[in-house]
């Protein structure tokens, strides 16, 4: 962000006329900070979209108005994803899942202040994704979130809502009370069952964790991290013919899976990492 | 963006020239303000700003504090300066004691109308007592100075029996 703090002091100050509705010809230290970060995050939000727009001869507050475009457009589109995704979210009984994108999410839309906060992300987004979501706010923030909540449901809708329950209560039985990711658990089941062999949804018998075993026991971890981005590959191919937003997803979690595969092998526990 | 300098930098625009301006205003009432006393003034804000941990926008509000007070009775050339030093001072610390709820004409009338009628000129009277009670008020939620532009409104939490013609009457009678 290439603006000096003179450029940038007359947006804050117009933005500070704003808020007060020129009724107050001062604010708190505390006010004018969360102004000066809105005005400096409508001009990221410009900058991300054109790296170039401080070198192009845009002024400052030609950035911040472009930016401020941006995040008022950005939060449409996001509110019409979400639209279009909550007509067929199914949260697997889960309440946490529930809760959060059915009652909070639509908060964060009622109450964002694109003009005077659009820093703030306004909610805690407690349904953990398996993609954590770092160091962005506000609408970005948001976007993101819905667009990792939409994939899930892509993939979890992919098989019957009867089956996905089945698994996550295999996994831990009082799961609807839980707060953690159920893409996760089931995710980890179709690559449990593709490692040996196994159709997903058939009878489990248990030596089938033993073969678990094996399987993990040939590769290290490197090896067992590629080998289950390829078999994400597969799947998403074979199913979606090519998403391939959800497949980078997806591979979010095969670093951690592997690395618990291993363990899990060490210490005699798949049956808890993983649900067959 | 790190630190507070923005802000004290933000605060320190054309300061000086505004106030100078209102001399043209208060000159008929006997009250002119040298450059010197001019640019205490705006130290003192400067001063008062960091104190009270807030920022102003613009001409400020002295100009409008100047010109809300320069016809009171109780100011002449001789307290001129001080008394809107003070003002001022106070002007800031009640707006945060508000916590923002009340708009700088608001407040200004509300000093204004006690200054002169209940006061009767007495700056620490304002600062502590009537300042004092109505900011209580606010804080606890009270929002009827938005209909009367704060007017009128330290009748209705003033704790203290003002001297009226009853009451007048009845010390007479008591000294009789």
């Amino acid at each position: 962000m290439g603006y000096a703090l003179e450029e940038l002091l007359p947006i804050v100050a117009e933005l500070a006329g704003k808020y007060t509705s020129g009724e107050s010809t001062s604010i708190t230290y505390e006010r004018a900070n969360r102004l000066m970060e809105a005005v400096l995050y409508c001009i990221a939000e410009n900058e991300r979209e054109n790296a170039l727009a401080s070198n192009a001869g845009l002024s400052a507050g030609e950035a911040y108005r472009l930016g401020y475009e941006k995040v008022i457009e950005k939060v449409k589109q996001t509110q019409e994803k979400y639209n279009t995704m909550i007509l067929n979210f199914c949260a697997y009984g889960n309440e946490n899942y529930h809760d959060t994108v059915t009652k909070a999410l639509p908060g964060f839309f009622r109450y964002y202040d694109p003009l005077f906060a659009p820093q703030d992300t306004i909610i805690t987004m407690d349904y953990p994704t398996l993609c954590p979501i770092q160091s962005v706010s506000g609408i970005d923030a948001v976007e993101k979130y819905v667009e990792y909540i939409d994939l899930e449901q892509k993939f979890l809708g992919a098989f019957p809502e009867e089956y996905v329950c089945e698994i996550l209560r295999r996994f831990q039985s009082n799961y609807k009370r839980q707060f953690y990711n159920l893409c996760s658990i089931f995710l980890r089941h179709v690559l449990g069952c593709m490692m040996i062999g196994k159709r997903p949804g058939a009878e489990t018998d248990r030596l089938e964790y033993g073969k678990l075993e094996q399987a993990v026991g040939r590769y290290s971890r490197e090896q067992l991290e590629l080998t289950l981005d390829a078999m994400i590959c597969r799947v998403v191919q074979e199913k979606w013919n090519m998403v391939p937003e959800l497949e980078d997803y997806l591979c979010s979690d095969t670093s951690h899976f592997a690395s618990e595969l291993i363990l899990a092998v060490e210490h005699n526990y798949l049956s808890r990492v993983v649900v067959l | 963006m790190e630190g507070k300098e923005w802000m004290t930098l933000i605060s320190e625009q054309n300061q000086v020239q505004a106030v100078a301006r209102m001399n043209q205003r208060t000159e008929k009432f006997g009250l002119v303000l040298t450059e010197e006393e001019a640019q205490q003034l705006v130290s003192l804000r400067r001063a008062n700003l960091q104190e009270q941990q807030r920022v102003e926008f613009g001409e400020g509000i002295l100009p409008k504090l100047i010109d809300r007070f320069c016809d009171s009775p109780y100011i002449d050339r001789n307290n001129y300066a001080h008394m809107i030093a003070r003002l001022q001072e106070i002007f800031y610390l009640y707006k945060n004691e508000m916590l923002d709820e009340i708009t700088d004409d608001e407040l200004l009338e509300f000093m204004r109308e006690q200054f002169d009628t209940v006061c009767f000129g007495d700056l620490d009277y304002l600062e502590e007592t009537c300042l004092d009670i109505f900011a209580q008020a606010i804080r606890a939620g009270y929002r009827g100075y938005q209909e009367t532009e704060g007017r009128g409104e330290f009748q209705k939490m003033d704790i203290v029996r003002r001297w009226d013609r009853e009451v007048f009457l009845q010390a007479l009678n008591d000294l009789m």
